[in-house]
């Protein structure tokens, strides 16, 4: 019998280990099923982060959209403005140009190219007769100022000068002289003359009211008495000839040495409107039956009448010429054109 | 032929125990074989009724984590898509910003036109007031 129990616990026993192993099995078994609740947990914390996180794009979206909406508003009407400002500008321009060009009258020549635009009027006043030109100068290149033949010394009429460049309008320059060099005959310009940005000869202080007169690079009238070179090259200077005297200056007429003031005599004059026209006068004299000339003192006043801002007076006398399109308009005094050192043109 | 009787009942007597111990022998070794197979095949149904049990509890729990996985791979399929929706509104403030940027920096060289083109209209109204 006892054998027979112990047989018995013996075949019992691999059982109640098995017993065993499965109960705890079923403990441990827990650990293998994966954390899902903890993983739901951080799932819906992701989820509700995320959608806090659309919200917040979805309004920086829609606040874009607006800010690009507004800025699309500002351009459009910023566009229009500056379109607005533009056509005023043009209708101001357009007005002031209707007003110089009533004060001219019709005129007789007119060129147009895409460097310039010239018109070419009558001037005829009580006394005196002559022709302005209203030049525009789109390229600044165009107006010149030649020295007659392009050597120092020679002298050449304004035809001539105008003929030779292939210039279409052309006026005399500035005062000259002539003196002799071993025996020849040698015209001398006074006070300074700058051609393409350069003096041609070096700096002359001439003492005095000889002034200054020509345009700077921009195209724009320069002028005034200066007594050292740097005065002058502070005016940056491109094209320019000396005589005297200064008649307006920023719109207000100089007074006028009085031995220039009450003669009549023919006149040439470079000047500038206030938009940057320039106005080239010549002004006939010394003959009765057509114009006797006019004195620098009803010249400003006729100038100031045009509205002209800028004007100084170039030489005049026998050397007033206006040539247009290789054809002398004026009459000179001499009865033909006088050669001379320095010549005004501008080109086509 | 009398002298010899004995012997023989002797002999037959060794003979009846030998046989009694050969079979005695032979009925333990059925006992042992007996008791092994009933051992093997216990230990078998043990074995079978254990895999069943491991296997059964293993499955639940692999059918347990199958669904939980399942649940978490909707959820983030479900975020995957929102974050891909997500990517294309970033995207489209994205261009909506540069959009706006430049037309930031459109306006600025437009005020700076209309800067200019007002000081240009300033000056010609005051060449305009200078007209003869």
């Amino acid at each position: 019998m006892r054998h027979a129990n112990l047989l018995a616990l013996l075949i019992i026993a691999p059982f109640i280990g098995i017993w065993l192993a499965c109960s705890s099995f079923t403990g441990y078994a827990q650990d293998l099923v994966l954390p899902a609740e903890k993983v739901n947990i951080s799932l819906h914390s992701l989820e509700e982060g995320f959608k806090l996180l659309a919200g917040e794009v979805s309004v920086v979206k829609t606040q874009a959209d607006e800010q690009k909406t507004q800025y699309e508003e500002h351009d459009r009407s910023l566009s229009s403005l500056a379109e607005l400002t533009s056509q005023h500008k043009e209708m101001s321009d357009r007005i002031y140009e209707e007003r110089i060009l009533m004060m001219l009258g019709e005129p007789v020549k007119v060129h147009k190219s895409s460097r310039t635009e010239i018109k070419v009027f009558k001037l005829e006043e009580l006394g005196y007769r002559g022709y302005i030109a209203k030049v525009k100068l789109f390229s600044p290149k165009v107006f010149k100022v030649v020295l007659a033949k392009d050597t120092l010394g020679e002298k050449e009429t304004t035809l001539e000068a105008v003929k030779r460049t292939g210039a279409l309008l052309g006026i005399n320059g500035g005062g000259f002289y002539t003196e002799m060099r071993e025996g020849k005959s040698y015209a001398v310009h006074i006070g300074n003359v700058v051609i393409d940005g350069k003096l041609i000869t070096p700096f002359n202080a001439y003492p005095g009211n000889l002034c200054f007169a020509g345009v700077n690079k921009s195209g724009r009238v320069i002028g005034g008495i200066v007594s050292k070179k740097e005065q002058l090259m502070a005016l940056n200077p491109w094209q320019g000839v000396s005589f005297i005297p200064v008649l307006i200056k920023g719109g207000v007429s100089q007074s006028i040495p009085a031995e220039w003031a009450k003669t009549k005599q023919p006149r040439t004059i470079l000047g500038e409107y206030a938009n940057g026209d320039l106005i080239m006068i010549v002004v006939d004299g010394r003959q009765a039956d057509w114009s006797s000339g006019v004195t620098l003192e009803r010249l400003i006043d006729k100038l100031v009448e045009l509205g002209v801002k800028e004007a100084y007076n170039l030489d005049g006398g026998g050397s007033s010429a206006f040539v247009y399109g290789g054809e002398v308009l004026n009459k000179p005094s001499d009865g033909k054109l006088r050669p001379v050192v320095t010549n005004i043109v501008v080109m086509p | 032929m009398k002298y010899s009787e004995p012997i023989v009942i002797k002999s037959n007597q060794s003979q009846t125990s030998r046989r009694k111990k050969t079979s005695s022998k032979k009925a333990g070794l059925v006992y042992v074989l007996l008791f092994l197979l009933i051992w093997g095949g216990l230990i078998y149904a043990g074995f079978y009724f254990t895999k069943q049990y491991l296997d059964n509890a293993i499955n639940n729990i692999q059918q347990t984590n199958a669904m939980n996985i399942q649940a978490v791979k909707d959820r983030l399929d479900s975020l995957t898509n929102e974050m891909i929706a997500l990517k294309s509104e970033l995207s489209s403030t994205d261009e909506t910003l540069s959009s706006s940027s430049s037309i930031q920096g459109e306006l600025r060289k437009k005020i700076d036109l209309l800067d200019a083109q007002l000081k240009n209209l300033e000056k010609s109204l005051k060449i305009l007031k200078e007209a003869p």
